[in-house]
Order: C-alpha cells, then sequence, then structure tokens
C-alpha cells in the first residue's frame, strides 16, 4: 500500500477509481451537466464520465459559475465521489465541494506522483490528510 | 484558518443552516487559499445569475438560501439570460426559472444590475479595499486597474461574502502576493486592436500557474477597451487574478511570439464569416460605444448586429443621443444580459457569429456551439457595413 500526503481542503472519505486530466478543467464549458461526462471534445476524456470516480486534475481554469457545475452534479448523483487537485485548490472547485459535501484535497507537492497516476482505485481520507493506493 | 469565537458559533449553526454553509464555504476556500483569518469586504459581485449557468439545481438552492439570508454587504449581481424590456421567443420553462433566479437575488438584497462591468457603473471604493468579485473578468480588471482586492472568486463563494461580509485574507488580499513572480515577454509581438489584448490575456491566462502575473513590454497605461479585454481574455483561460505591467528585471520570465498568438487565434477562430455580429463581452461601456459610433460614420451593418451592454450603460447613452445614433446604423441593444451562454444564439438559429471579444468567442464556441469569426470592432464595421 502506497499513502500520499495531502491537505484536506473539504472533509470526507471515499474510496474508487481515479480519473485523471493533467490539463486544467473549465466545469462550465467542458461537464455535461446531465450525465457527468466530458463533452469537451478536445479533452483526453472526451466522453468519460466523473460520475462515482475521482476526479483528479490540476486546478479549474475559467468561469467562477463553475462552482455551481459541482453542485448540480451531486444533485443528480452523477458527479465524481472526491477530487485531488495536483497543482492548486482553486476557489471554485474549494467552494463547490463545500456546498455540495464532495471531499476536496490537495496534494502537497503540488505534482501528480506516479503511483496515483498507475493505481486502479485509491481512497481519499480528508480527515487524515491522505490518500491510500492499495493496488497498482 | 482561525476563526473567531462568533464566527465558530455561526459556523455551528447558531443563525441557521444558510450561515452555516456560507461559513462552510469560506473556511474551505481559506484552506485552499492559506488564509490566516477572514476580513471584512465592502462590495461583492455574484454571478451565477444566467439560467443558462447554473441549471435547475441552482434555481432551487438560490430559492432555498433566499429563505434564510439578507445580504450583508452591496452586492452586486451579473447579467441574466435576456433583456426584460423586449419581447423574446424563449420558453416558458426559461423565462419562469429566470425569474425565480431574479426573484431570489432581490429577495436577498441584491442591486438588479444584471451587469458584468460594476466596475464601470457603481462608484468605487478606495484603493486598498476587500471586495468579493465572482465575474472573472471584473475581478482581473479591479485588482489590475483599480487597486481593489478581490480573489478570482466562485459564484458560490461570493455568494458567501455577500451573506456575511466576509472573505478570507489571503493571496490577492495581501499587499505581498500582488507582486508577479513571472513575467509574460511580449517583445516583438504587435498590439493592433483590442482583439490583440484579448489574446495576450487568454494565453497568459493558459501559461499562469500563479494568481498574479506580469507583461513585461506592455504599456502599463491603457484606454478602457484593450484594459478589458486583456483583463477578460486571461479571466477566461486561466485561475490568474491580476496582471502588472510594470518592467522588473530580476523575475523569471516567459518569452511569447506571434506564433503563439496567431495559434491562440486560430483555436478561437473556427470560421471565416458568421450570420450575426455581437459586441460586449465584456458588456460594452460609453467610450466603446463613442469608438463604436465613430468607426460607423453613418455607413449600415448589413446584417444583424447586437450590441450587449448594461441598463445603465445604455440609459446614458440614450440620454446623451448616442445610443440612437448607433442604431441608426442598423445595431440593435441588448440589455440585462451578455453574449456568454446567452439563450438567444442556439445551432439551431445561428451557425456562427461574428465577434470581437476573445471571452466571448470562448463561450460561444465551447457553450453555445456555434462557429465563431473573431475579428476586431474596426475590421468588423469595416467588412460588414457599407
Amino acid at each position: 500500500m502506497y499513502v500520499v500526503e495531502c491537505k484536506c481542503i473539504v472533509k470526507g472519505y471515499a474510496e474508487g477509481e481515479p480519473i485523471i486530466s493533467d490539463t486544467p478543467i473549465n466545469f462550465l464549458t467542458m461537464i455535461d451537466a446531465e450525465n457527468g461526462e466530458i463533452k469537451d471534445p478536445n479533452h483526453n476524456l472526451y466522453g468519460k464520465t466523473l460520475r462515482g470516480k475521482i476526479f483528479v486534475f490540476p486546478n479549474s481554469v475559467g468561469s467562477s459559475v463553475g462552482a455551481y457545475m459541482l453542485y448540480s452534479l451531486k444533485k443528480k448523483a452523477c458527479g465524481p465521489l472526491a477530487i485531488i487537485c495536483s497543482n492548486r485548490m482553486d476557489i471554485t472547485t474549494a467552494s463547490g465541494c463545500a456546498i455540495s459535501n464532495i471531499p476536496a484535497v490537495h496534494l502537497k507537492h503540488n505534482t501528480l506522483p506516479q503511483v496515483i497516476r498507475n493505481s486502479r482505485a485509491l481512497t481519499v481520507d480528508g480527515e487524515g490528510e491522505q490518500i491510500l493506493i492499495y493496488q497498482n | 484558518m482561525e476563526l473567531t469565537k462568533s464566527e465558530e458559533k455561526i459556523l455551528d449553526g447558531s443563525k441557521g443552516e444558510i450561515n452555516a454553509a456560507a461559513y462552510r464555504v469560506l473556511l474551505a476556500i481559506g484552506r485552499a487559499t492559506e488564509a490566516e483569518k477572514l476580513v471584512p469586504i465592502q462590495w461583492a459581485h455574484v454571478s451565477g445569475v444566467n439560467y443558462n449557468t447554473i441549471g435547475d439545481a441552482g434555481v432551487d438552492f438560490l430559492r432555498e438560501v433566499a429563505k434564510g439570508v439578507h445580504f450583508k454587504v452591496r452586492t452586486t449581481i451579473n447579467p441574466m439570460g435576456y433583456d426584460r424590456s423586449k419581447p423574446n421567443a424563449l420558453s416558458e420553462n426559461f423565462l419562469s426559472k429566470q425569474m425565480q433566479i431574479v426573484k431570489s437575488y432581490k429577495q436577498m438584497g441584491a442591486i438588479q444590475s444584471f451587469s458584468c462591468t460594476p466596475y464601470e457603473i457603481f462608484r468605487l471604493p478606495r484603493k486598498g479595499t476587500s471586495v468579493s468579485f465572482a465575474e472573472s473578468s471584473a475581478a482581473v480588471f479591479s485588482n489590475s486597474f483599480l487597486g481593489l482586492m478581490t480573489n478570482k472568486e466562485s459564484a458560490l463563494s461570493a455568494l458567501a461574502s455577500a451573506i456575511t461580509g466576509k472573505s478570507p485574507y489571503s493571496d490577492l488580499r495581501i499587499e505581498e502576493s500582488r507582486t508577479p513572480k513571472v513575467a509574460l515577454k511580449c517583445k516583438g509581438i504587435t498590439m493592433n486592436s483590442e482583439t490583440d489584448y484579448g489574446l495576450l490575456g487568454y494565453l497568459a491566462g493558459k501559461i499562469s500557474k500563479d494568481s498574479c502575473i506580469a507583461f513585461s513590454e506592455l504599456k502599463s497605461e491603457m484606454d478602457m477597451m484593450p484594459a478589458k479585454a486583456i483583463s477578460s481574455g486571461l479571466g477566461t483561460s486561466g485561475s490568474c487574478g491580476m496582471f502588472t505591467s510594470d518592467n522588473m528585471p530580476e523575475r523569471e520570465s516567459i518569452a511569447i511570439d506571434e506564433e503563439e498568438m496567431s495559434k491562440a487565434k486560430d483555436e478561437l477562430n473556427t470560421d471565416e464569416d458568421g450570420d450575426l455580429i455581437l459586441f460586449g463581452s465584456p458588456q460594452l461601456g460609453l467610450s466603446e460605444l463613442a469608438y463604436l459610433h465613430d468607426l460607423i460614420a453613418g455607413r449600415k451593418f448589413d446584417r444583424r448586429c447586437i450590441i450587449f451592454c448594461s441598463r445603465y450603460v445604455h440609459d446614458q447613452a440614450r440620454k446623451i443621443g448616442l445610443a440612437s445614433k448607433v442604431e441608426s446604423s442598423g445595431a440593435e441593444f441588448m440589455c440585462d444580459s451578455c453574449m456568454c451562454l446567452s439563450p438567444l444564439i442556439t445551432r439551431d438559429n445561428t451557425d456562427s457569429i461574428i465577434t470581437n471579444s476573445v471571452k466571448g468567442a470562448y463561450y460561444m464556441k465551447s457553450s453555445n456551439r456555434v462557429g465563431v469569426a473573431l475579428k476586431d470592432m474596426k475590421t468588423i464595421v469595416k467588412t460588414y457595413s457599407e
């Protein structure tokens, strides 16, 4: 088992499969509010869903309204189980997660460790400020 | 982040669930930006007004929030979906949901500004004042040109600050953080128009990982039009909330060139021509309307041209005779709203639009899903009027 330290922004605990974006996310324009799918055809995760996954991305960019997207996804039960920001936890993501009770952490060293990239499942433990990776 | 005893109590529910939720948001963004404490703010500008941007979940959320609270500080709001004074063909569903959103904000005490350029309309607090601006272009503009202090807030964080009158003391609210670590060297790039400034901002937003960036080799004195264009370009693509144009040599610098500028343009400029001309993202101010009027000089547009501006600016322009002069070109005003995610422009009624706005181009392309011809205002008037 691997343990990666993180900083807790919104408390909570979640286990699931990671879905990783290497590029920043504009929640308003890139995500389909109806089903949680990445709808930007230029994104490498195009057509994949955030539903039930642990969403890993550097930070969000662009529209301030993106925070409502996280809330909408949660209400429709098609949002991510937890969020890990690998560059910085921006205000849009943090506030969206806070209002939607989505556990949110950011990586202490601002880089995405290979163990997370290679993992098939991981646990976000907000309270303990750690990410646990059981299988690789 | 340390909360005071009274703040802790509110977080624990002493003033009800909505206030507690507002403090939960402030706590999260305080942690995210490594704040030590909360500080009072003088003004909140909230986004999430157009039904197209927040959807049904947003409508229901605001209805609940409005039952429990009243805004503590001056609160202005972003554009909604359409012009209240004009007939439109929008669905009953859109109209009723939009009216519910407006009602909720009104109930909480928001000024019915429906503008993304509050800094052009309202009395400005003095330099160094903490505010909470969600509209990204307004946050960047206010930090960079007006000396107001705001982080690049989200719709929900600005709402939380409107409710509590507080924001985390962090990042761009601290004087020392407002000195950029990285400078973009734009030597050799010719800035011919507002659209070039928009593209430069858009490119900088993609490059910058910090909340403040410098443009070296850029004039610090800027007219309103390029200033609004660069601010909105930066806000659209990045998480950066401020820029400077000072020239400090000791910084890390990243060079950008014409090629990168034209790549950014190619990304947004998907068509050579369009059915409809759109101006006003951000909404046009008086000086931009006057410039447009000078360019038109008696010519008439050969296709539909919509100008988005706030009702305040429109009414002032009407009073001084500018609005009717601009209208004589065939252009029409659209108040209270903005082109970004406008329900009036869809793939069903429009193949592609023509605009001078980089921000407008981005949202038209990625949210409204129509083609975009990106050209500066001068070229647009020259090409599409006679």
